[in-house]
């Protein structure tokens, strides 16, 4: 992957505004579209477990397909097994679920899941042990405005909302690894569609994986006893945050091996440019072919602790510089389509289906 | 009355273009009525690598008439000139014009010659007057200087074939010292033969009367009226022209005539066609001049330093007087840290390497800066668009102790103002380079030159991210004579790259700082036992160090944890020999070899892996510590250096070479161009020094005097332990680097064909073409890339053109164009792509699997230089440029990007996407 920060660099000193960066059209040879990729975890939460097993697709592509009729078991190092069971969610998405307390989550406990495929090939994930929880205390706002180069070599500003979390951290010897999940869930209520009989109108609920090429994550040691403040990433001030808008944040106490797979995803799908990027290169994880260790496997399955905070933000939260006119009077069209203030299920993770937390 | 009106038509044109004062007209118009028969009596002459006042005067003696000029302010270059059935009028407005020079006829039989500028009566009576009084003074450089020399005794009876072997020694006339590559010609013939390392020279004549005629760069032709009769020796004292005119002309050393030579693919680039070339915001630079060669390319424009051959940068070995440089880019690479006003001469080795050279793969780029001036201060000052330069050199005491300083300092930071993020207008970058080289002769023959040189670079990105790195080096070297037949050079280099990449103001904000510090020492010696050899031989030793690999956070908030990473040291011992000998007329031959013993050595923690698995942080089963200084591993080796030149004719030779090469320190970078803190790592237990054997047949050809060349050459390399870097490595901050490393091979194959018109009075130039191809793989193991099999490296560009035009309107006033096309490298772009925990993960499961765009790039300059036309007086030379004519968006690489809510994009990045145009000057005094 290019090293973009020092090509930044070349242009800004070439500039006198000569240099120039195009977008080209590639029309490169896909590879093996065979491979399985395993997606899972396994964690201390209340809620139940997903596991989703795909093939890979061309580049371009956002769609993959799922791998049915596998059977895949987790096991512990005390001797505990626990079966995944194949699922379809509301959404329509088929993936592996594990019921929540089917197998007790125990902190210095290993784990590992098998998985075996309906031609009989075998997986197994390196067993990896539990980590301590951490806490997660509380999580902010910080709205600021971000320029960029625009169209035509124009600056323009993004109102940007930052994420902050702030975490006590325990006092140990090893060092800490933690990782983020962080999503955006806003409400979205149709308008009625023009016509003598229009259809009843719904209201979505869609979730933004704000940052969603971006992994944060950070690794901590001897700070044990005092206070962590990290921004985990930034959301788009945009229609999400007209009628409230739910960010939740899952902070994951995660292993080393955990933390090095998701440093190196990290820098392939979302390069920061900097000297530390890792160079291109196929991203193996801790699966392997137990019947023919050749063949690669790409994915991850982790075992973390996790901990979850939860905020509401209004259009107001943010400050008068940072307020969203309405998204489907026709005036501020911030981002996104009329033909989603007809239907709002053409937003990307829509559903009509209430979170449960939602109040 | 056509006569007549030829006259008149002249001083109307005189009158219409220059405004000559009627009173010009009327003082000579009426001598001028009389010069009639003489200036349009028609003949036939030929002038060849003659200045205008020798052309002046030969034209006197053809068509009787006298010319008086001032030949201080006459042009001093050397011309071909020719005419046929021509009056005299018609010579002379054909010859002067373009050197904007005029004539006055003052009468039938006298013609003032003098520049547009200075035509006016006052100075022309004054002409007039100090050419009647005999008070015209010649400058010294224009005689020539003719000696004659009688060895034996005419013998009564003349025998027609019998044959004498003279030998001879040449030698500066100021200070005694030998002077190699001077070329000794033979009855006017334009082909000679060169003094070897020693100044010496062996002939074998025809018994009887010769004329030898001697030259050199920087030296007055001396004319040798040779009576020999027997056998004998003789001494020629050369006289050094003054005032540096010298430096200027464009002959090449030795290493430029490549029939004559015996060394495959070696190239030299004259200082003086790198100021010539096309510039980039007006500075001529060494590095970029180099991509106009066969054979030699680089990533794209803004990329740090040169491949050649489709070799790796880290594989050329880069030198500055000998001392090694480990990064040549000042700015990220627009400009190299070679200041070319202080440049001697560039050679570039791409087939043979002579055996004094080691420790790279792929070609050896020999810079040598100049000495000071002996006998005069003098200097130049110039500016471009970015950056300012200076020189200084003269005797600190006269004709023994010179000194010569040179400082650059750009002014860049006025550029990023243009920028149109504040990013960028806050931006800063700047860069510095200086010289000082004291030179004492210290008897006839002997001399020590001491040096220091320093460089540094900065650029900050905003308050985002910043670069700095620098050389330093320190040189001294003593050279003196081991009786008539040898000359020892002892040389010790102490150097040191530093770099450092830092993010200001982020929450984890940083410094990260590396580089390499050396020391080397070498003792050479030249031997000359008889004329059919040159032998060259020695002893070196060379370290490096590594330096630690240091992370701290700049400010107190910052969560970055301070990590220093200790890196490794090792260091050669060489021996080495060549000898370049002669077989009868036809053959030469360079039998060289170099034996080399590496040590790797401590203080140091090594790893213990498991036998036979791979190396990763997983297979560790033990570690043993080493102390301070002990040797923890050895490598080494003898390679053979052959080359051998067989002459089909005077003007046609063929050439076959073989090199063994070994490379014991590697720049360990993920990206094609690298960056200033890619780390050098040297060869150690786990990470083998790189072999490469290479092969190359040559052929050369020349005809009219060096007037047009053609060479080819066609090669094939192997390359063992190349390190290939694994999938996704670590490579910074990792003590263990070996884990991210495989040894792999590499094969490159190639032919490089190359036309020179080095001559002629209007068009010069040349047209390369080189076809190459380089591939690695990995070898057969648990861990592979792209499965182990072959896959184009980085630098893999098949097809390269470089087109050099130059127009002379004289030899002072030129424009050039200059063509560059290379076919795109490859580069990895993912082939697949796979969703995990939301991410949407692009693949690169194979390497190098697509190319960029080519490269295509037109370029323009117009020069205007005084210091090839005028003697005295402070000279004035101007360059305008226009670089990327064609604006063309030529690419320095591909990435992926993904904007919000979007799938990931190519994009093309060119760091020059539009017409740059410049303007510099110079001024010499």
């Amino acid at each position: 992957m290019i090293k973009l920060k020092y090509i930044i660099a070349l242009i800004a000193l070439s500039t006198l505004g000569i240099g120039c960066i195009s977008e080209i059209q590639l029309d490169t040879e896909p590879g093996d579209l065979t491979t399985l990729v395993v997606d899972g975890d396994f964690t201390n939460s209340k809620s139940e477990h997903r596991l989703f097993l795909s093939r890979p697709n061309k580049y371009g592509v956002s769609k993959f397909e799922h791998v049915p009729n596998a059977k895949i078991s987790i096991n512990d190092d005390a001797g505990n097994k626990a079966n995944y069971i194949e699922t379809l969610s509301p959404e329509l998405i088929s993936y592996y679920q594990l019921a929540a307390n089917a197998l007790p989550a125990v902190p210095g406990r290993s784990y590992f899941i098998e998985i075996a495929l309906e031609d009989g090939t075998m997986y197994r994930s390196v067993p990896q042990v539990m980590p301590i929880f951490v806490p997660l205390d509380t999580v902010r706002l910080n709205p600021r405005f971000v320029p960029r180069l625009g169209n035509g070599g124009i600056v323009v500003e993004d109102r940007l909302a930052f994420v902050e979390i702030q975490t006590p951290l325990p006092t140990v010897s090893d060092p800490i690894y933690l990782r983020w999940d962080a999503n955006c869930v806003y409400f979205f209520p149709e308008l009625p569609l023009p016509g003598p009989l229009p259809p009843p109108t719904k209201k979505c609920y869609v979730t933004d994986f704000f940052n969603d090429q971006f992994v944060p994550l950070i690794e901590l040691s001897n700070q044990g006893g005092s206070t962590f403040k990290y921004e985990i990433g930034n959301k788009f001030v945009d229609k999400a945050f007209e009628k409230g808008a739910y960010f939740n944040v899952i902070q994951r106490s995660v292993t080393e091996e955990s933390f090095n797979y998701w440093k190196k995803l990290s820098k392939v799908s979302n390069p920061e440019g900097t000297v530390f990027d890792a160079p291109p290169g196929t991203l193996l994880g801790n699966i392997s072919n137990v019947s023919n260790p050749d063949i690669g496997v790409l994915g991850f399955f982790e075992v973390s602790s996790v901990d979850t905070f939860r905020i509401k933000v209004f259009n107001n939260t943010l400050g008068s510089d940072f307020t969203v006119g309405i998204h489907c009077d026709g005036f501020d069209y911030y981002r996104g389509s009329d033909q989603e203030c007809f239907d709002c299920l053409r937003l990307r993770n829509s559903t009509i289906v209430q979170p449960h937390y939602w109040r | 009355m056509y006569k007549t009106k030829i006259l008149i038509t002249t001083y109307n044109y005189l009158w219409s273009k220059f405004r000559v004062s009627f009173f010009l007209l009327i003082a000579f118009v009426p001598f001028a009525l009389h010069a009639q028969s003489r200036m349009n009596t028609s003949a036939t002459g030929s002038y060849k690598d003659k200045n205008i006042y020798e052309i002046l005067t030969g034209l006197e003696a053809t068509y009787n008439v006298r010319f008086c000029s001032d030949p201080e302010l006459l042009p001093w270059y050397k011309l071909d000139y020719s005419f046929r059935n021509k009056t005299l009028h018609e010579v002379l407005k054909s010859l002067l014009a373009k050197h904007t020079l005029t004539y006055v006829p003052f009468n039938d039989s006298l013609v003032a010659v003098c520049r547009l500028q200075d035509l006016n009566g006052d100075y022309l009576r004054g002409l007039k007057d100090r050419f009647i009084n005999g008070t015209i003074e010649l400058p010294e450089f224009l005689k020539p200087v003719e000696r004659t020399i009688t060895i034996g005794e005419a013998p009564q009876l003349k025998t027609t074939d019998a044959k004498v072997r003279i030998s001879g020694q040449i030698n500066d006339d100021d200070t005694g010292e030998s002077i190699a590559g001077a070329n000794i010609m033979l009855n006017g013939s334009r082909v000679g033969q060169p003094t070897n390392a020693l100044g010496q020279f062996r002939i074998d004549l025809p018994a009887g009367t010769s004329l030898l005629t001697i030259r050199y760069i920087g030296y007055r032709d001396t004319k040798i009226n040779l009576s020999a009769w027997t056998d004998g020796e003789m001494e020629i004292k050369l006289s050094p022209l003054p005032l540096g005119l010298g430096e200027v002309l464009i002959e090449g050393n030795r290493a430029s005539n490549k029939t004559q030579n015996v060394q495959t693919a070696v190239e030299a680039l004259a200082v003086s066609t790198v100021k010539e070339l096309p510039k980039l915001l007006g500075e001529a630079d060494v590095v970029r001049s180099l991509s106009t060669l066969a054979g030699v390319s680089n990533v794209s424009d803004g990329a740090t330093g040169f491949n050649v051959r489709g070799g790796n940068v880290d594989q050329n070995l880069t030198l500055q007087d000998d001392a090694p440089l480990f990064n040549t880019a000042h700015v990220l690479g627009l400009f190299s840290v070679y200041n070319p006003d202080v440049v001697q001469s560039v050679t570039l080795y791409k087939g043979h390497v002579p055996a004094k050279y080691g420790g790279r793969l792929s070609s050896v780029l020999d810079v040598k800066l100049r000495d000071g001036d002996f006998n005069k201060f003098r200097g130049n000052i110039g500016l471009s668009l970015a950056a300012a330069r200076g020189r200084f050199e003269g005797p600190i005491i006269k004709k023994r102790v010179s000194i010569i300083a040179a400082v650059r300092r750009s002014y860049s930071d006025w550029m990023l103002q243009f920028a149109p993020l504040a990013e960028g207008k806050n931006s800063s970058a700047w860069f510095y380079d200086g010289l000082v080289k004291v030179t004492a002769r210290l008897t006839e023959k002997s001399s020590l030159s001491v040096s220091a040189y320093q460089s540094k670079d900065y650029f900050r990105y905003g308050q985002k991210y910043g670069y700095g790195w620098g050389n330093q080096i320190f040189n001294a070297t003593l050279r003196q004579p081991l009786g008539d037949r040898a000359v020892s050079v002892f040389q010790v280099n102490t150097g040191r790259y530093n770099a450092n990449y830092f993010e200001p103001s982020s929450v984890n904000n940083f410094n990260l700082t590396n580089g390499v510090d050396y020391r080397n020492a070498a003792w050479r010696v030249v031997l000359i036992p008889n004329a059919r050899n040159e032998i060259n031989t020695g002893v070196q030793w060379n370290r490096n160090m590594a330096r630690p690999e240091v992370l701290r956070p700049k400010q107190d908030i910052s969560n970055i944890i301070s990590q220093d990473v200790p890196k490794d040291k090792g260091e050669e011992f060489a021996a080495f020999v060549d000898d370049e000998f002669k077989l009868g007329t036809r053959w030469k031959l360079v039998l060289g070899a170099r034996g080399v013993v590496y040590r790797h050595f401590g203080e140091k923690t090594v790893r213990i892996y498991k036998e036979g698995a791979p190396i990763t942080n997983e297979n560790i089963i033990d570690s043993i510590t080493y102390r301070k200084g002990q040797t923890i591993s050895t490598a080494g080796g003898v390679e053979p250096r052959v080359s051998i030149s067989y002459k089909l004719d005077e003007k046609r030779s063929l050439k076959i070479s073989y090199n063994r090469m070994r490379q014991y320190i590697h720049q360990i970078s993920n990206l094609a161009a690298p960056t200033p803190v890619d780390v050098w790592q040297v060869s150690n237990t786990y990470i083998a020094p790189q072999t490469g054997d290479q092969y190359d047949i040559g052929y050369s050809s020349e005809w009219k005097d060096r007037k047009w060349e053609l060479s080819s050459d066609v090669f094939y390399k192997t390359v063992q332990d190349v390190p290939i870097f694994k999938n996704l490595p670590d490579l910074l901050l990792n003590s263990n680097i070996e884990t991210q490393l495989l040894a792999g091979e590499g094969r490159t194959y190639g032919f490089e064909i190359s036309g020179k018109k080095n001559k002629g009075n209007r068009w010069t130039g040349w047209l390369n073409y080189t076809y190459v191809r380089t591939f690695l793989r990995t070898p057969a193991s648990v861990e592979t890339v792209n499965k182990g099999d072959w896959f184009p490296s980085d630098f893999d560009q098949p097809h390269q053109v470089n087109a050099y035009a130059k127009y002379a309107f004289n030899p002072s006033v030129t424009v050039g164009f200059n063509y560059t096309y290379r076919m795109g490298r490859p580069i990895t772009v993912p082939n697949r792509v796979y969703s995990v925990g939301g991410v949407i993960v692009p693949d690169y499961s194979v390497r190098n699997n697509e190319r960029i765009p080519s490269y295509r790039r037109l370029d323009f300059s117009l020069n205007a230089d005084q210091n090839k036309s005028r003697i005295s007086g402070a000279k004035f030379s101007f360059n305008i440029s226009v670089y990327n004519v064609l604006g063309r968006n030529n690419p320095f690489s591909v990435y992926f990007e993904k904007l919000q809510d979007t799938y990931p994009k190519a994009y093309s990045l060119s760091v020059i996407g539009s017409a740059i145009p410049s303007i510099g000057m110079d001024v010499t005094f």
